[in-house]
This record gives structure tokens, C-alpha cells and sequence, in this order.
């Protein structure tokens, strides 16, 4: 610090002001009261002379009175002139001739020439004058006495003003410690030194209210502080322990700080994503569904879009983004969730709803929706489509035999065979218990389904090995022809199940047409 | 301060004054012209001023202070009672404690002669040239 900013600074400090004031008023007050001072003393020192000029002439001129002999006046002045303080002294008798010359003084250092001269008149006897004496005074010594009381007065003018200022600056030291101690402690509170407890030992009255009051403050702060502390780990927490990526951007759409649970779903480590564009974590196609023309993020509440992790892998991601403000700053907050595994649920959920549990076979209600399908193409293509209806011929001995689990294991088997037996394009589904139903669809000619019903019936032949045993089933179909049989599924399902009943009852391991078709009957 | 102020005015009179020797001053023992004082000698003019008390003609005097001429008053102290205005001041203020009386002061000139005009045993000073001039008073000794 340079010594210009050294003074600067203890001039704009307590004790500083109080110098500059005190040094003010001494500048005003300490050369009137000096002079004035001095000046009386002046006029004491010339009135005293004047007092000692005037008596002592009236002395002299008694003296001179009493015998006024020439020779005695001469030796009497003589003695004066002697003594030093006379310069010069003379008597003119009443009757001399008048060549006065001589002037008079009435005042000190009056005529500037450093001599006080006094006419005082001789008397003789009945008080009647008998001359005059004239008498000379040296005003020099009063004159030095007064200079040197001047510069007296002077050195004790500076000397006082020196001391004054010596104690103002001391006192000035002193009172302001409390002060500066004050400073300190506030600013070590600043520093985030709060916990130390602010003690300051003074009897000024002002300053300890006010580290009283500081004191209360600073507790107050540190109540405080420790309760945002709490407030902010139970946040942080929170945050912490939340399932839901919970990510902060700012108006720029970057990233400023995010979750354990963002981490995890998107598998970047929180510091290779704090201010990065939100828009990395998104393909890019689904960017603008939340970020505006202006680059601003746009408030949006459980939207589904598509996630990009890290490692490239795309994933459903269920979006939420609102809008803060927090000290006039604008922000958005992000609550993203990891979807993928709800669409994998849903998925298993649809697949139950339409397979068969044992075989995993299309079941009912997807075969309906198949043969919905086929029947809407064949009439667009003016084909003909087919459905048989395939019940199992002697499984309920095997059941009864062996057991479910052994009868799961042929349905398991025949879904295997059946599947084998088919085209591409082709559905086979299981209706529950030992019936199945294929839907063939785009069929030029009945015959078509004859042949895979043929073809069926040959697979189910082939023996099963259960138990170290071979055992031979069969199989008992009913076929429906559209548009022949009915125009829709259930009229199709109908007739076919007719016709299976046909066949089962003729003794099985036979298809059969619906009745229209059941001369064709042929058996293996 | 009132004092400071007149100490000032003084040192500035003083420097005027100081230029010029004065030539020898004469002062003059004024009573009015209807008082039956006709002379007083300069022993009694002392005595009197300093607060003794002097009978002439069966007329005791009351000195009156003329303070409206500054160098009347400063020849009178010379001249007559051979001490400073401040000696001459304290003079009166051990006379007063010892039971006497101060000359009653005028600053005024108007004043000082309408009183010296109203009583006959009253008396002042004031310088020879200036006593001449002026009527309705007479000189009852010239010192």
C-alpha cells in the first residue's frame, strides 16, 4: 500500500477525523486565545512602564523640589542617567527662555523612536512651578520583554497544539480499538468464521450494545445456517434417494445439475453432463417437443420421447419439464423416468393376454383377431381362406394315465408339429384344453386345405414318447371355407367346430368340410 | 472578549498615535462658570482625583473622569497624578474598599459639561486648547 493510500485511509478513519477537527479548531482557536493572551500581557508590560516612567518622574521632580540647586538637579539627574533606564533627563527653569524643542509622549512608543519623553513640572514652595523636567525612558527592554513573550507565546501555541494532537491521536487509538475490534469479528464472519463467539471488552457504552447486538446477530446466523444446512441435506437427499432423474437447466437449455437417478438413466457421471446441452440426452428428431425455436426449454408434463444413453442405446423416456424462478434467474426442471421397462411390462402383459400360457401359441382372441385379418384380405383379394378346427383324438387317456404334466407336454409337442405343418403366413393358435385352430388364409382352392389338414393329421400320427413310452394320438379336424362358410369369424368358428364334431364322431383322425363339403370326407 | 477587542483597538489607536511625537500638552482644571471655585493648585487636583477629599471655599469638589478624549485623560494621568491608567485603576478600587468614592465618568462630552453646568462643586479635566473653546466653563487651573 502506497503511503498516499496510507494516509487516505487514516484520514477517512475515526481517529483521523478527529485529528483533522481538533487540528481545525486549534488552527482557529489556539492563535486567538495566544494572541489575545499575549496582547494583554503587552499591554500590561507597557503599562506597567508607563506607571514606572510617570512615578518616577514625580519622584524625581519632588526630589529636584526640594532643593532646586543647579548643581544638586545636575548631580540627582546624573545618578538617573547612571542607573540605565534614563536615557536622557534635563530641567528647564520657568524663567529660561522658550526654545522647546522638546516633545512629549503619552503613549508607549508613541513617536517610534524608542525613548517615552515626559514633561512633568517642578513645584516649588506654595506649589507654584519653577521649571520643568524633562525626562527620557528606554522603551527597549519592554520592547524586547514583549517580543520575546511572542515567541514565548508562540512555542507554547505550537507545543500545545503538538500535545493536543499527540492525545487526540492517542485517545483517538483508544477509543477506536472497540471499533476495529468490531471490524474483525465482523469480518471474520464474513469469512464464514461464525461460530466464534464475538467478545469485546470495552466501557463505551455505544460500541457494547453494538456487539451485543452483533453477538445476537451472529447466533441468530449460525441458528440459521444450521437449519439451512438441514433444509438443504434432507434436499439432497431427497434428490439423492429419488427413482426420478431429477435434472436443472437453465434458459439456455444446459444442463446445471442433476441426480444419482439421472446418472443412472442416462449413464453419464454428473460431471461430463453439467453444462451440456439437455438435447444430447434426446434423438434428435424429438428435440423440438421440448426445446423452442429460441433455444428455451418448453414446459411439458409426462410426455413419452425417446431417450439416448451413453452407450448409444435408445430407450422410452417419460418427460416432465416445469419452470422456476428463483432470484429473478429463470430455470426448468426435469423430471425424467426410465420407461423402458413399463413397455417391456405392457409388452409381456398384451403377450399373455393373446398366447396361450402352456404353448405359447397365438389363443383365442388373437386367432379371432387373425381370422378377422385373413377374411378382410381374402375379400380383397378375392381368395378363399380356411379355418380348422383340430381336437385332439385320445389325450384325455393320456392325461388320465400320465398326468397333466405329461398331457402338458404333448399339447406342448403337437403346438411344435403343428407350427411345422403350416406356410408362411399361416396361423395356428390353441383354444384351450386339446383343441387348436389354424387360419389359412389366400387359398386359391378348398382342396389347399385339405392338404394341410392332411398333412396335420399325419403329424399328430407320429408317435410321442412319454416316459420312456411311445404313445400315438390323433387328431379330429373340422374345416370352414370363406366365403363359402360363413363371411365372418364367428360364423367360421361355428361351422368348422361343426364339422370337427362330424369328424370326431365318424371316429376320428379325419378332417371333414362343413356341410357342404362333407361328401369329401376322407379318412387316413 | 469585550476586553480583547478594546486591547485591539487600542494597538491600532497606538500605531496611529505612534507616528508623531505630541508637543507638550497642557491641561486645564474646568468647573462650571456659575461655581464658586475660582483656582486649585495641581496638589489638590491630585488628591482629589485619587479620592481624598478637598474643601475650597466651603465647597467640597467632586471630581468628574472625562474619558471622552483619550489623550486628555492619558496627559491628566501624566501631568497630575503621575501614574498609568491602569494604576490610576486600581488605585480607585483599593479606594473604594477602603470606604471613598470614584469620580463618576463621562464618556460623552455633552454629558460631562451639562453636569459640570448643573453642579457647582463638580470639576474635570480636559486639554487647554479644547477647555478655551468651550463656553459655559471656566479654567480654574492650567497644569
Amino acid at each position: 500500500m502506497s503511503a498516499l493510500i496510507k494516509a487516505k485511509h487514516f484520514f477517512s478513519s475515526y481517529t483521523g477525523r478527529m485529528l483533522v477537527g481538533m487540528l481545525a479548531i486549534h488552527t482557529v482557536l489556539v492563535p486567538l486565545v495566544f494572541v489575545g493572551v499575549l496582547l494583554i500581557l503587552q499591554h500590561d508590560y507597557q503599562s506597567q512602564f508607563i506607571n514606572n516612567a510617570r512615578s518616577q518622574s514625580y519622584l524625581l521632580a519632588n526630589l529636584i523640589s526640594e532643593n532646586p540647586k543647579p548643581d544638586r538637579i545636575k548631580s540627582i539627574i546624573n545618578d538617573q542617567l547612571l542607573a540605565g533606564q534614563v536615557m536622557l533627563a534635563g530641567f528647564k527653569s520657568i524663567d529660561a527662555p522658550a526654545t522647546d524643542d522638546f516633545s512629549e509622549d503619552f503613549f508607549f512608543g508613541q513617536g517610534g523612536d524608542k525613548i517615552y519623553h515626559i514633561i512633568v513640572p517642578v513645584l516649588g514652595q506654595n506649589d507654584q512651578p519653577i521649571g520643568k523636567l524633562r525626562v527620557g525612558f528606554d522603551e527597549t527592554p519592554v520592547e524586547e520583554h514583549i517580543k520575546q513573550t511572542y515567541r514565548w507565546g508562540v512555542l507554547v501555541g505550537l507545543g500545545f497544539i503538538v500535545v493536543s494532537l499527540f492525545f487526540v491521536f492517542f485517545f483517538g487509538h483508544l477509543l477506536t480499538r472497540s471499533l476495529r475490534q468490531l471490524r474483525d469479528a465482523a469480518r471474520r464472519i464474513a469469512n464464514g468464521n461464525i461460530n466464534e463467539r464475538l467478545v469485546i471488552s470495552t466501557n463505551i457504552n455505544e460500541v457494547h450494545d453494538m456487539a451485543v447486538a452483533m453477538e445476537h446477530m451472529r447466533s441468530r446466523l449460525v441458528f440459521r445456517e444450521r437449519e439451512v444446512a438441514l433444509h438443504a441435506a434432507r434436499q439432497s437427499a431427497v434428490l439423492d434417494t429419488a427413482d426420478e432423474g431429477i435434472i436443472t437447466l437453465d434458459e439456455q437449455c444446459l444442463i446445471q445439475s442433476l441426480n444419482p437417478a439421472a446418472e443412472n438413466i442416462f449413464g453419464y457421471r454428473q460431471e461430463e453432463l453439467i453444462g451440456t446441452p439437455f438435447s444430447h440426452l434426446l434423438i434428435p428428431s424429438e428435440i423440438e417437443r421440448f426445446i423452442s425455436p429460441r433455444g428455451q426449454p418448453i414446459p411439458l408434463s409426462h410426455q413419452e420421447l425417446t431417450g439416448l444413453r451413453k452407450s448409444g442405446e435408445k430407450f422410452f423416456l417419460l418427460l416432465s419439464i416445469s419452470e422456476g424462478n428463483v432470484s429473478n434467474t429463470r430455470f426448468f426442471t426435469v423430471m425424467a423416468q426410465d420407461n423402458s421397462e413399463r413397455h417391456t411390462f405392457e409388452r409381456e402383459l398384451e403377450y399373455l393376454a393373446t398366447h396361450d400360457n402352456l404353448t405359447g401359441l397365438p389363443n383365442r382372441t388373437l386367432l379371432y383377431d387373425r381370422l378377422q385379418q385373413a377374411i378382410t384380405q381374402c375379400a380383397r383379394a378375392k381368395k378363399l381362406a380356411a379355418l380348422l378346427f383340430i381336437d385332439l383324438d385320445r389325450f384325455k387317456i393320456i392325461n388320465d394315465t400320465l398326468g397333466h404334466a405329461a398331457g402338458d407336454i404333448v399339447l406342448k409337442e403337437v403346438a411344435e408339429r403343428l407350427r411345422g405343418c403350416l406356410r408362411e403366413g399361416d396361423s395356428v393358435a390353441r383354444n384351450g384344453g386339446d383343441e387348436f385352430t389354424v387360419v389359412l388364409p389366400m387359398l386359391n382352392d378348398s382342396s389347399d386345405a385339405a392338404v394341410i389338414a392332411q398333412k396335420v393329421l399325419a403329424t399328430l400320427l407320429q408317435p410321442f414318447i412319454l416316459a420312456n413310452q411311445k404313445f400315438s394320438i390323433g387328431g379330429s379336424i373340422g374345416i370352414s371355407l370363406y366365403p363359402s362358410d360363413g363371411g365372418d369369424a364367428d360364423g367360421l368358428l361355428k361351422n368348422a367346430d361343426a364339422a370337427m364334431y362330424q369328424a370326431k364322431t365318424s371316429g376320428g383322425n379325419s378332417y371333414r368340410f362343413h356341410t357342404a363339403s362333407v361328401q369329401g370326407t376322407t379318412s387316413s | 472578549m469585550k476586553y480583547i477587542i478594546a486591547i485591539l483597538l487600542a494597538a491600532c489607536t497606538l500605531q496611529v498615535i505612534s507616528t508623531v511625537h505630541a508637543e507638550e500638552q497642557r491641561i486645564a482644571i474646568v468647573t462650571g462658570a456659575r461655581s464658586g471655585i475660582m483656582s486649585i493648585s495641581a496638589k489638590e487636583v491630585r488628591r482629589v482625583y485619587l479620592g481624598a477629599s478637598v474643601v475650597l471655599n466651603g465647597i467640597e469638589i467632586k471630581p468628574l473622569l472625562n474619558q471622552s478624549d483619550k489623550l486628555a485623560g492619558e496627559v491628566f494621568l501624566q501631568k497630575v497624578l503621575f501614574m498609568s491608567a491602569d494604576a490610576y485603576e486600581r488605585q480607585l478600587i483599593s479606594r473604594s474598599f477602603q470606604g471613598g468614592s470614584r469620580p463618576k465618568v463621562f464618556e460623552n462630552i455633552t454629558d460631562l459639561l451639562a453636569a459640570l453646568r448643573n453642579d457647582d462643586a463638580a470639576i474635570t479635566f480636559m486639554l487647554h486648547e479644547t477647555a478655551i473653546n468651550i463656553p459655559g466653563i471656566r479654567i480654574i487651573g492650567d497644569l
